[in-house]
C-alpha cells in the first residue's frame, strides 16, 4: 500500500518540524499491494531532473547521483517528485533504503571536509562514502576505491556508523535562501536517515523552493548543464498531462485502493476515473508540475539551440573582424593616405571630384593636340600629292676617266689581297699538307703490301707490285733498257751450256 | 742465234732470254744424254751431267758445281758489260743480277748439305737421296716457271709496256725464289710436296713385310731340314764304309 503526501501550497512549515502540515513521505509495507514503476519511465533520471533543478541556482552541474532503483530486499521505489522511502512496514517508521540507515547531523561537503575524509565507497551499490579521517581510516579497500560523486556545497544524509548517503542531496545556498527555513538551525539538527529523507522530499516538493530552484532562462546562466541535457533529452514526457491543466487538484485519501499502472503513467483518464478525489488532485497536481518540467525543458532545449546559433555567428562576424583588421594595413599600403583636400569626403565622392578636376584640366591639351595632329596629316597629303606630280629622276652614271682608272686599281688592290690571303694561308696549311702526303703514301704502300701479300719486289725504296708499277717507276728509263739486262735465276741456269753462236 | 737477232734487231741477250722463256726445265740438269736433246723424267732426279752426287761435289773430276757457279759469273758479267748508264733501270739490273747470283749461292750449298742429312740422319742411300734431291730442284725450279711462260709469247718486247710485263714477270721469280730460300727450302709447299711423293712411292708396304716374314719362316725351317739331311747323310756313309 503506498500513501504519498502531498501539500499542493506548501506555507514552508520547516520551522516547526512537527506541525501537521508537514509534508510527510511515508513508507508502506512489504506486503501491500504496490503497483510497479513501469520501466519505460526511467526513474533514475527523474531524480537526476529534481537534484538539477535543486542545484541550477548555483550554476553548478551536479553530478548524477542516483540511488539504486530497487532496494536490496525487494522493496521498490516509487516514483513521484520527491524522494520516497520503501522499507518499514508501519507508518511513521523510516528506514533506509539501504542497509546502511543510521542517524545525525547532515554533512555540509565542502572543499576541506573533502580533503580530510576518506570518502571510500561504502554499500553494495556504493551508495555511501566513508566519513573517517583519512589517516584513521583502517580500511584498505578505501584507498583504492574512493566516490567523485560528492558536490561540494551540498548537504548529505547522514547514515550507519561513519557514513553518509550520496544520494539524496541538497544545495546548502538553496536552503538558505529560502523564506522560513532556517538553514542554520537545520544543520544543528539530529535525525534519523529516514527522517532525513522525508524533511528533504518537503524542501524539493514546496512551491518556494521550487520558484527559487527553477530552471534558468537562457539568460541565467552560461549554459544547460550537460547532465541536465543528458537525463533531459531521453525523457519522455507525456503530452496528455498538457490537457488537464484546468482539472482541480484533489487530495487523494489515504488507504484508498490500488492504482492502476495509467495513474503514473500521466494518463489523464486514468486519474479521472480514480474515485477519490485527494488522491486525483494530487495526481493532477503531480502531471502538471512534470509538464511544466517538460515545457520548461524544451524551452531550455530550443533556447540552447538559439544561443548556439547566437554564438556561432558571432564567432563569424569575429572571424570577419579579424580579417578585416589584417587586410587594413595592406588596403591602406596599397592606397595609400587620404590628401588633406578629401577629407571629410567619402571615396567615391574623393574619386568624383578628383575626375571631374582631371577632365577639366586634360581637355584643352586633347584638343591642342588634335589640331596639331590634322596640320601634319595636311602636309604630309601635300607632300605626297607633290612627289607623284613630279618626273622620275634620272640616274646619272660617274664615268669619268679618273675613276674608273679609280675602280679598276681598287678592285687590282682587292684581288691582290685576296691572293695574299691565299698564299698567307697556303704557306700555314703546306707543312700540315706534305706530312699528311707522306703519311699517304707510307699508308699507300702498306697497303699495296697488304693486298698483293708477298708479292712485291722491293728495290731502292720502290714496291714493284704488278707491270703498271714498272711503268711508273722505270718510266723514262724503261724504254733506253734492255730486256736482255734482266736476269733470274731460272733464265741463268737455262743459259749454261749454249753457245751464242750455236745454231 | 746472233745472226738471228741481228736481223730482228735485237740484241743476243734479249732473243736468248725469251728464246729460254718456254723452257720448262733446266737442260743443263736434266739432260738425259749428252749430245741429245731430251730430259729425264722426273722420277729419275737430274740428268747424267748430275748423275750422282758424286759428279755435282767433284769426287771424280771437276765438280759440276763449280761449273755451274762459273757459268752463272760469266753470264752476270757478260750482262753488267754490256749495261749502258746509271738509271734507274740499269740500277735495278745489276740488283737483279746480284740477287741471281745470291741465290745461286744459296741453292748450290743447299743440295749438298741436304744430301749429307738424308745420309747421315735417315739412312738414305747416296743415289737414292740424289734423286730425291733432284726431284725437289725439278719441282723447284717447275714454280719458277710459270711467271716466265705469260711472257714468253711476245714477239716485240720494245714497247715500254711489254718491256715492263716481262721485268715483273721475272721480278717474280725473283720473289718466288726468295720465298723458297726464306722457307729453307724443305718447309716450301712445293718441296714438301715432292717429298710426300717420294715417301709414299718408296715405302714398305704391309705386303712386303707378310712375304718377308713368311721367307723368315721358310728359312728358320731349312736348318732342321738340313739337320735331318746331315743325319740321313751320317747314316748313308756309315752304311757305305759297312759295304
Amino acid at each position: 500500500m503506498i500513501r504519498i503526501c502531498k501539500n499542493p501550497k506548501p506555507p514552508l512549515p520547516f520551522v516547526n518540524m512537527s506541525q501537521p502540515t508537514i509534508p510527510k513521505v511515508e513508507t508502506v509495507s512489504k506486503e501491500d499491494n504496490l503497483t510497479p514503476i513501469p520501466e519505460s519511465i526511467p526513474v533514475s533520471k527523474m531524480e537526476v531532473l529534481m537534484r538539477n533543478l535543486v542545484g541550477s541556482e548555483e550554476g553548478v552541474t551536479p553530478p548524477v547521483a542516483a540511488p539504486p532503483a530497487t532496494s536490496p530486499e525487494g522493496s521498490e521505489l516509487t516514483m513521484s517528485s520527491g524522494f520516497h522511502v520503501v522499507g518499514g512496514s508501519d507508518f511513521g517508521e523510516h528506514k533506509s533504503p539501504t542497509s546502511g540507515s543510521g542517524g545525525g547531523k547532515l554533512t555540509l561537503v565542502s572543499t576541506e571536509w573533502m580533503g580530510s575524509k576518506c570518502q571510500g565507497k561504502m554499500g553494495v551499490t556504493g551508495e555511501r562514502i566513508c566519513t573517517k579521517d583519512k589517516e584513521v581510516c583502517p580500511t584498505k579497500a578505501h584507498q583504492t576505491n574512493k566516490t567523485n560523486e560528492l558536490v561540494q556545497g551540498h548537504l548529505c544524509i547522514p547514515g550507519f556508523g561513519s557514513s553518509i548517503f550520496i544520494s539524496p542531496a541538497v544545495s546548502h545556498k538553496a536552503l538558505l535562501c529560502l523564506d522560513g527555513l532556517d538553514a542554520h538551525e537545520l544543520l544543528g539538527q539530529n535525525h534519523a536517515t529516514e527522517e532525513w529523507i522525508r524533511i528533504f522530499n518537503q524542501v524539493v516538493l514546496s512551491k518556494e523552493c521550487h520558484d527559487i530552484v527553477a530552471a534558468p532562462t537562457p539568460k541565467s546562466g552560461t549554459g544547460v548543464p550537460s547532465v541536465f541535457r543528458e537525463g533531459l533529452l531521453p525523457l519522455r514526457v507525456n503530452t496528455e498531462f498538457l490537457e488537464d491543466d484546468d482539472e482541480e487538484e484533489e487530495i487523494p485519501t489515504i488507504g484508498s485502493p490500488s492504482l492502476p499502472p495509467d495513474v503514473f503513467l500521466g494518463n489523464a483518464t486514468a486519474i479521472d476515473s480514480l474515485e477519490d478525489g485527494t488522491l486525483r488532485s494530487i495526481l493532477n497536481d503531480h502531471n502538471y508540475k512534470f509538464k511544466q518540467v517538460a515545457t520548461d525543458s524544451r524551452h531550455l532545449l530550443k533556447s540552447f539551440q538559439i544561443q548556439s546559433l547566437m554564438v556561432t555567428e558571432l564567432r563569424s562576424k569575429v572571424e570577419s573582424l579579424a580579417d578585416n583588421f589584417n587586410a587594413h594595413p595592406l588596403v591602406e599600403e596599397l592606397l595609400g593616405h587620404r590628401p588633406e583636400a578629401f577629407r571629410g569626403l567619402s571615396v567615391w565622392q574623393s574619386v568624383e571630384a578628383a575626375a571631374s578636376s582631371t577632365l577639366g584640366e586634360s581637355s584643352p591639351g586633347i584638343e591642342a593636340l588634335a589640331a596639331a595632329a590634322n596640320t601634319l596629316f595636311g602636309k604630309i597629303k601635300g607632300l605626297e600629292a607633290k612627289v607623284k606630280a613630279r618626273p622620275a629622276p634620272v640616274m646619272v652614271q660617274p664615268a669619268s676617266h679618273t675613276g674608273g682608272l679609280q675602280l679598276e686599281t681598287d678592285q687590282l688592290v682587292s684581288r691582290l689581297t685576296i691572293m695574299e690571303e691565299r698564299e698567307r694561308q697556303a704557306s700555314l696549311t703546306l707543312p700540315d699538307t706534305l706530312s699528311k702526303l707522306g703519311a699517304l703514301e707510307r699508308g699507300f704502300a702498306e697497303l699495296r703490301k697488304q693486298v698483293f701479300g708477298n708479292s712485291v719486289f722491293c728495290f731502292n725504296g720502290m714496291h714493284f707490285g704488278s707491270y703498271q708499277d714498272v711503268l711508273t717507276h722505270l718510266g723514262d728509263s724503261l724504254p733506253g733498257c734492255s730486256i736482255g739486262w734482266f736476269l733470274d735465276l731460272h733464265g741463268a741456269l737455262s743459259q749454261i751450256g749454249e753457245v751464242f753462236y750455236e745454231g | 742465234m746472233l745472226h738471228a737477232s741481228a736481223r730482228v734487231q735485237s740484241s743476243a741477250l734479249e732473243t736468248t732470254l725469251m728464246g729460254d722463256m718456254k723452257c720448262r726445265g733446266i737442260r743443263y740438269f736434266y739432260d738425259a744424254q749428252m749430245g741429245k736433246k731430251g730430259s729425264v723424267t722426273p722420277d729419275q732426279g737430274f740428268g747424267f751431267r748430275l748423275s750422282t752426287m758424286e759428279k755435282f761435289s767433284g769426287g771424280n773430276g771437276a765438280p759440276e758445281r763449280a761449273e755451274i757457279s762459273s757459268h752463272v759469273q760469266r753470264l752476270v758479267s757478260s750482262i753488267q758489260g754490256s749495261i749502258t748508264g746509271t738509271d734507274i733501270c740499269a740500277q735495278l739490273v745489276h740488283n737483279m743480277n746480284n740477287k741471281t747470283q745470291s741465290q745461286k749461292e744459296v741453292m748450290l750449298p743447299f743440295m749438298e748439305q741436304w744430301h749429307g742429312e738424308l745420309m747421315m740422319q735417315c739412312n738414305c742411300a747416296t743415289k737414292e737421296a740424289w734423286t730425291f734431291i733432284g726431284q725437289c730442284v725439278c719441282a723447284m725450279l717447275d714454280h719458277l716457271t710459270p711467271p716466265r711462260i705469260l711472257v714468253s709469247h711476245y714477239q716485240e718486247w720494245r714497247t715500254p709496256e711489254n718491256k715492263a710485263r716481262i721485268i715483273w714477270a721475272m721480278m717474280q721469280v725473283h720473289i718466288r725464289m726468295d720465298e723458297i730460300i726464306a722457307a729453307r727450302f724443305k718447309s716450301h709447299p712445293t718441296i714438301t710436296t715432292v717429298m710426300s711423293n717420294f715417301i709414299m712411292k718408296t715405302r714398305v708396304s704391309e705386303t712386303v713385310v707378310t712375304d718377308l716374314s713368311k721367307k723368315i719362316k721358310d728359312a728358320a725351317n731349312v736348318s732342321l731340314k738340313v739337320a735331318a739331311l746331315e743325319a740321313e747323310f751320317k747314316v748313308l756313309k756309315a752304311s757305305m764304309k759297312k759295304k
